[in-house]
């Protein structure tokens, strides 16, 4: 006999079945393919991610292996190389990066009340791209191919005369196509916190995972472009002759070592932020209590983040820099340890007054207090010069940043982890097996990287494969490798327990920790569609005011309750006050990502193997894969406002001016600008400082070019405005898009004037830049034309209107931007010969 | 808007002050030194004197109708860009140029 539900359960039971219906993705391998739900994708994210841990893992044994005794034969010195540089690549690119990317997929909409992120297609391609350019590197490593330059890929040890053959290749192409993944998951991450957030939810009120997350995106976005570029660079040199690190020919490696680290430092807080931002989320659940200074966290996350930028020369210490350069970087480097002094008082004054419990989250955390601080400190010493030249490059600098990135980041991300299990799997973790694994790893941790301090004192030079006898490191050294053996068996049977909890443990109740955000209101497991209603916020701890909030959210109080339209649907709300302002109309289940990351993949791993035209080819599927991905949006009628409930009509997000598209496009071009900053910087750093300068001869703009660039220039700024006022009022906006191709049609024409009479770009590292500007003229101008179109495309099936004008103002945005960065390439290039 | 400016501007201020010094700085020793080396300490107090404007301006002016963390927020994130703007920029008045 089937058991009768109240009224109330059995209408939470209705919408479950209505939104599980809309939100699934099919059974099977299959669903993997077409899946685009957040919790499904940052699961694939969280696996692989964690799968490449274990390879890093494997590798640092190998390492501690070889060190372990004096003269080792255990691998020959080329081997050695090559596993330290694929170490750090893996741990750093294929880790670090993804596995926070990957809980934040998972767990940044339920925090912030909404059912999804903001792009879901875009974050199934970037968790593909990942997927086959991680697997590339490590197929290059099991083949023989890896790179051994060491993890920074310092030219020029990694130029074509000291790293012959696809080494040093596999590492530029396989790690750019893992950024472009990275700066996709940061697109989507800003997006969804600014926009998608329960109704109420205003700045004030939003959970601390939430700011670092919104911080930490909008570092990878400026941070990686410079890396990007160098990457650019180098393979250009290797593969074409473009001497860009090129002493003889007007290059400079140091350009190598300046556009690395403005990725590089920033890197180390874009690691360690999400680890305090879970650090911020769990710790006042285990102290029962609030976080203290909320808003001088926030603020001290955003100062840290800022201030991190003037970081990078900290590295380059040793590579005679005027004293005066490098005080400023000495200064700026200090300074950091404030705002993260200020976070851990935060911490310690939150533990001060609350009631804490040991549960296993917990000690984690007290793991990473205890070893933490140790790295910030030892960080403040390598900040003053002197004592970085003496420790420079040696096993004090590697026992450094294990401090700051294992225990800054690992111990907190294991610590989250088992925090957030119940909601992952539904069941709530009790084996003992992890405090043992806990009270096995952190000692160990603590004997590898202390002696590794100590021997770098002494002077053990790092990333040398073997050391002498009579040097008196042996004990040292074997020390730190028994100690990397237990902290081995420590991180597998951490792994071995969350696979038991997993699927042994009992199941959980819904909010275990008692927690008062609003993650912790849904089923667990968290199903789908996370949310059965967005709810209506009134305070940074929801649950905590109001315990029934779980089950009048199940019950559809709320907005968008359940799936009457049959579609995807959650709340965009005004970014300061949390109001409501859209309803978003997410995409489906689609086979788009998984296609696109093979092609994009394609054309990045091609070459490696001289396959150019197959990677031309790709290129080719590339964009018409992006093309058929935005076909697929929008609409051809007018919907009008809609119903989202509480009495409250609300347009939605296909017929506003600002789209979601709007937002992604603003913060890709906000990279791509930085991209375009940095290489602007390479141009003048070049130029100022490295030998050979000037180049034998600069380019004469003459009339033509500039004419056609200033002309072309202006025509693409006021085209898409023309053609966004017609779509508006309804008029043919023919004129508009004329414009928009003439202008964009000249502004290619000059910087194909310019290369007409441009230097030999193999000959001078001038030559070389001038190609590159052009070459990004052209791009962006290729980029500008697909673009517009499609919009023509678009009119001319019917999918604008007045209400409906949100793609052209996304090609006003490119428009804009390939005009502005267009007319300042140029000029660069041509300046110098226009003054001499 | 107002609110992202005042938020966002006074560390963006340090990062556009902190990056012009150091560009200069490359600028200076590259040319030989005399002709720009005035400019360094220019920079710097041109820098400070915007950070201290701005920090009145967020204190006394505009901001004053954001919510109050916002407001405390901007607050906040001008005294941080002020300091670090004066302990950067100290080493220009107590180092050699190009040595």
């Amino acid at each position: 006999m089937t058991p009768r539900l109240g009224p109330r359960r059995s209408r939470a039971l209705q919408l479950h079945r209505k939104l599980i219906t809309v939100w699934s993705a099919p059974p099977g391998w299959r669903g993997w393919l077409v899946t685009t739900n957040n919790n499904d994708i940052g699961l694939l994210f969280l696996g692989v991610a964690t799968a490449f841990f274990v390879i890093g893992g494997l590798l640092a044994m190998l390492i501690r292996i070889q060190l372990a005794t004096p003269r080792s034969a255990f691998m020959a010195a080329e081997t050695y190389s090559q596993i330290f540089t694929m170490h750090g690549t893996v741990m750093m690119f294929l880790f670090a990066i993804p596995f926070f990317e990957a809980l934040s997929i998972l767990l940044l909409p339920g925090m912030l009340g909404t059912r999804d992120m903001a792009f879901p297609r875009l974050g199934a391609f970037g968790v593909w791209v990942y997927i086959f350019g991680g697997s590339a590197v490590i197929v290059a490593m099991i083949m023989g191919l890896a790179p051994d330059g060491g993890w920074f890929m310092y030219p020029p040890l990694s130029s074509t005369a000291f790293s012959p053959g696809i080494g040093a290749d596999v590492w530029l192409l396989g790690i750019t196509s893992i950024e472009v993944s990275a700066i996709a998951a940061a697109v989507e991450v800003v997006v969804t916190v600014l926009r998608y957030r329960a109704a109420g939810m205003s700045l004030a009120r939003m959970p601390i995972f939430a700011w670092y997350m919104l911080v930490v995106a909008l570092m990878i976005l400026t941070a990686f472009p410079p890396m990007i570029l160098g990457s650019v660079l180098l393979e250009v040199e290797r593969a074409l002759g473009w001497p860009f690190y090129r002493v003889e020919e007007g290059g400079d490696p140091l350009l190598w070592q300046h556009l690395f680290w403005l990725f590089g430092h920033p890197e180390v807080y874009i690691i360690f932020l999400p680890a305090a931002g879970m650090i911020g989320t769990i710790l006042p659940v285990m102290a029962r209590t609030q976080i203290l200074g909320y808003g001088w966290v926030v603020a001290a996350a955003i100062s840290l983040a800022v201030l991190s930028f003037g970081l990078w020369v900290h590295h380059m210490f040793a590579t005679g820099i005027p004293q005066l350069g490098l005080a400023f970087f000495s200064a700026a480097s200090t300074l950091v340890a404030v705002p993260t002094a200020v976070m851990v008082f935060a911490w310690i004054g939150t533990l001060w007054q609350g009631r804490p419990v040991m549960h296993l989250p917990m000690l984690w955390i007290l793991g990473f207090f205890a070893t933490f601080v140790i790295g910030g400190l030892t960080g403040v010493m390598l900040a003053i010069v002197p004592f970085d030249w003496q420790v420079h490059d040696t096993h004090f600098i590697v026992a450094h940043l294990h401090y700051v990135l294992i225990g800054g980041y690992v111990f907190p991300m294991i610590a989250a982890v088992y925090y957030f299990l119940p909601l992952l799997t539904g069941r709530h973790p009790q084996f003992r097996l992890g405090r043992i694994a806990f009270w096995v790893t952190v000692p160990a941790f603590h004997l590898t990287f202390l002696a590794m301090h100590w021997a770098g004192l002494l002077g053990q030079r790092r990333r040398i494969a073997t050391y002498e006898a009579e040097q008196g490191w042996e004990a040292i050294n074997f020390s730190a490798s028994i100690g990397a053996f237990a902290l081995a068996i420590g991180f597998a049977l951490v792994i071995l327990d969350l696979g038991l909890n997993a699927v042994l443990a009992p199941r959980s109740r819904r909010n275990p920790w008692a927690a008062g955000t609003l993650e912790w209101a849904v089923p667990l497991p968290s199903p789908v569609y996370g949310f059965g209603a967005i709810p209506v916020i009134e305070g940074r701890a929801p649950l905590d005011m109001d315990p029934a909030l779980p089950h009048r959210i199940a019950r559809g109080e709320g907005y968008l309750a359940g799936a009457d339209r049959h579609r995807r649907e959650t709340l965009i709300v005004d970014t300061a006050t949390g109001a409501p302002a859209q309803v978003a109309v997410l995409p489906g289940n689609s086979i788009l990502p998984f296609l696109l990351a093979i092609v994009t993949s394609l054309s990045f791993l091609a070459p490696l193997f001289g396959a150019h035209l197959v990677s031309a080819l790709a290129l080719v599927g590339v964009a018409g894969l992006a093309v058929f991905w935005a076909w697929t949006s929008g609409r051809k009628v007018d919907e009008g406002p809609v119903d989202a409930g509480l009495g409250q009509i609300l347009p939605t997000s296909h017929e506003v001016p600002d789209p979601p598209g709007w937002w992604g496009s603003l913060l890709l071009l906000l990279a791509d600008g930085v991209h375009f900053g940095s290489l602007l910087f390479g141009y003048a750093f070049l130029w100022t400082i490295a030998p050979n300068w000037p180049p034998p001869s600069w380019i004469t703009p003459g009339l033509v070019g500039p004419i056609l660039a200033g002309g072309g220039g202006l025509a693409l700024m006021f085209g898409p405005r023309r053609t966004v006022r017609a779509i508006s009022r309804s008029q043919p906006p023919r004129t508009g898009l004329a414009l928009t191709g003439v202008g964009v049609l000249a502004l290619a024409a000059a910087a194909g004037w310019m290369l007409r009479n441009g230097p030999d770009p193999t000959s001078h590292a001038f030559g070389a830049t001038v190609w590159l500007l052009a070459g990004h003229v052209l791009l962006h101008a290729v980029i500008t034309l697909i673009m517009l179109g499609f919009l023509a495309l678009r009119i001319w099936r019917g999918y604008t209107s007045p209400r409906r004008n949100g793609e052209a103002r996304i090609l006003q945005l490119w428009a804009d931007f390939t005009a502005v960065t267009g007319l300042l390439a140029l000029t660069a290039a041509w300046a110098p010969g226009a003054f001499a | 808007m107002m609110g992202a400016l005042a938020v966002s501007l006074p560390l963006l201020l340090w990062m556009i002050g902190f990056s012009g010094i150091y560009g200069l700085h490359g600028a200076t020793c590259a040319t030989g030194g005399t002709p720009l080396s005035v400019g360094l300490p220019a920079v710097v107090a041109v820098t400070a004197a915007l950070q201290i404007g701005l920090l009145a301006w967020i204190l006394l002016g505009a901001p004053r109708q954001l919510p109050t963390f916002q407001r405390r927020l901007s607050r906040t994130l001008a005294f941080v860009a002020s300091a670090a703007t004066l302990w950067t920029g100290v080493p220009v008045f107590v180092l050699p140029l190009c040595a």
